[in-house]
């Protein structure tokens, strides 16, 4: 086995806030040098985050694991030709969605049928979370939280995704435009149905 | 865009709203309580969107670190590593590389100098310059450029419209449905927009292909009739009656896609599951409504009451709720409100009070 083993570090405990801690910029020149390590302190960043974001557009768990998966051994196989890229998180999280979307568009139909079925079942190995742990201080209502988030797994497919990006993984709508691949105006679109949705669910 | 005309989804939208609501600073809170001051009516909408905001959540899947490390491991194995590659061996990466150099330091042998190419295309290009400007004729001068106005028409419950466009075409509006239009088409393209029902007899124009927006389905017809139903919250239908039409289809969660209708065809939207279906319709059903008559299809109840009550301009109120499959077939040729009501009083079995403008029903 190589030395670059999967280290357990306190970020993996509480992923949010902390990555600051590690030079990214660094990990991704490493990574570009051809050093290993580089992919591995990439994968302890982004690897959870990448896992959520996955499940929650897209409940088949064999399936994300494939596409994450696939995102690391790409981005090794690559390693030379990979630009030098300023947006770091953006550039993984579009590429997850590459490959997302990639089996996506083949089996369209399979993905609404399958997290319909699968919502009782996939229950039992979720928990309910709100999107900022900063608003601990707030009185939230809990169950107003639940239903926002029931309401959220029912949206479609891409604006599920608008709001993901924008609320939970706090992209600007620039980022979310170049991420999704559509106009800033179609972002707002989306986004403003989406919010629209869970608007009607608060009632 | 002017936040004093913010809907609650703008708000919650707004980055400095929700800056405002999650971190405030103190520049924030004077614009926002300023704000308030300014437009007290706008209280209401700030409260709901701040509410929206501080409890939007998401089911968080469970993502253990020993699971994280077992796909690390997998990961890594996969990985071609650099390192232990056995010295001399080519990496297949690196030979299509130096294929392509080889490509690009030796091109293929040309038959004809360099110069000889060129004068060639330069002597293509004056060519077919010249022919085209024989072939086609002279192009239109361009019209002064008028403002585009926008008309909008709403046929009021109880009342059908009938509107002949500039262009020549014929519109019957069913009652209950709005037509947004530009009164003067402009000279490449005729575009409409409807929400409700409406009949379609469009003018042949060629040049200017007539487009009828309802939400994410454009509909699209050089000359031809045709039926477009696109109420809120039911099915997207439409039937093309002669002619042929092309429907562009942006849903969320698929690409945009084109189909296109031959007469008699027609396309069954259903907007919430996204589901397309082609199906044949039949004329005099389709149709009815534009000849004064009722035609119910195993047609639901709520969608019973959406026709009678735009039909007839009154107010169908539920006193207890019909069973859900209850679906109800009759036709009624120009009948008042009360016959209709009679006839379907039977089979849905139903009793009705009308009282001025309301209809109360009461299920068996």
């Amino acid at each position: 086995m190589s030395n670059c083993k999967f280290p357990k570090l306190p970020i993996l405990k509480n992923l949010k806030g902390q990555i600051d801690l590690y030079d990214i910029d660094l990990l991704w020149k490493q990574l570009r040098s051809g050093d290993k390590a580089g992919l591995a302190g990439l994968y302890r960043h982004y690897s959870k985050m990448l896992f959520i974001h996955g499940l929650t557009i897209n409940s088949n768990r064999e399936f994300i694991q494939d596409c994450v998966q696939e995102v690391y051994i790409d981005l090794w196989k690559y390693h030379q030709s990979l630009p030098a890229v300023e947006n770091i998180k953006l550039y993984f999280f579009k590429s997850l969605r590459n490959k997302i979307y990639k089996e996506h568009k083949k089996e369209f139909k399979w993905t609404i049928e399958e997290s319909i079925e699968s919502l009782e079942s996939v229950e039992a190995c979720y928990s309910s979370e709100s999107n900022e742990s900063f608003l601990i201080n707030f009185q939230r209502e809990d169950l107003l939280q639940r239903k926002l988030a029931y309401k959220l797994k029912e949206l479609p497919i891409r604006q599920k995704e608008v709001i993901q990006y924008l609320f939970f993984e706090n992209f600007s709508y620039e980022e979310t435009s170049k991420l999704m691949g559509i106009n800033l105006r179609s972002v707002y679109t989306l986004a403003w149905k989406a919010i629209s949705s869970l608007k009607k669910s608060m009632s | 865009m002017d936040r004093s005309k913010y809907t609650i989804e703008d708000f919650v939208l707004d980055p400095d709203f929700k800056e405002w609501v999650l971190a405030p600073t103190k520049e924030l809170k004077l614009y926002w309580d300023s704000f308030l001051a300014n437009h007290p009516n706008k209280a209401q909408d700030i409260n709901i969107a701040r509410t929206l905001l501080l409890n939007i959540s998401r089911d968080l899947p469970t993502v253990e670190d020993e699971f994280l490390e077992a796909i690390w491991e997998n990961i890594e194995s996969g990985l071609i590593d650099e390192n232990t590659a056995p010295e001399g061996k080519v990496v297949p990466l690196d030979a299509l590389s130096s294929i392509k150099k080889y490509q690009i330091h030796y091109p293929k042998e040309n038959k004809y100098p360099f110069v000889l190419r060129w004068a060639g295309i330069i002597f293509l290009c004056f060519a077919m310059a010249i022919t085209i400007n024989l072939a086609l004729p002279s192009p239109p001068i361009p019209l002064p450029l008028e403002p585009i106005v926008y008309e909008e028409h709403y046929a009021p419950p109880g009342v059908k419209s009938n509107l002949t466009l500039q262009d020549g075409s014929k519109v019957i509006l069913n009652s209950g449905s709005t037509l947004i239009y530009a009164k003067n088409f402009s000279a490449d393209k005729r575009e409409l927009e409807l929400y409700g029902e409406a009949f379609f007899e469009v003018a042949r124009d060629s040049l200017r292909p007539f487009s009828v927006k309802t939400g994410a389905v454009v509909t699209r017809a050089l000359g031809t009739s045709f039926n477009i139903e696109a109420y809120e919250n039911e099915d997207l239908n439409i039937s093309l009656v002669t002619g042929k039409v092309e429907v562009d289809l942006d849903l969320e969660s698929s690409s945009p896609r084109k189909l296109h209708l031959d007469a008699g065809e027609g396309l069954k939207i259903d907007l919430r599951e996204e589901e397309v279906k082609r199906i044949k319709f039949d004329e005099h059903i389709k149709l009815a409504w534009t000849r004064k008559t009722i035609f119910f299809d195993y047609t639901p109840m709520d969608e019973v009451t959406r026709i009678l009550e735009n039909w007839y301009g009154v107010k169908v109120i539920f006193i207890n709720q019909p069973s859900k499959d209850l679906l109800v077939s009759a036709w009624f040729r120009d009948q008042t409100l009360l016959n209709v009501l009679e006839g379907l009083s039977y089979s849905a079995r139903f009793k009705f009070i009308i009282d001025k403008d309301q209809v109360f029903l009461t299920f068996h």
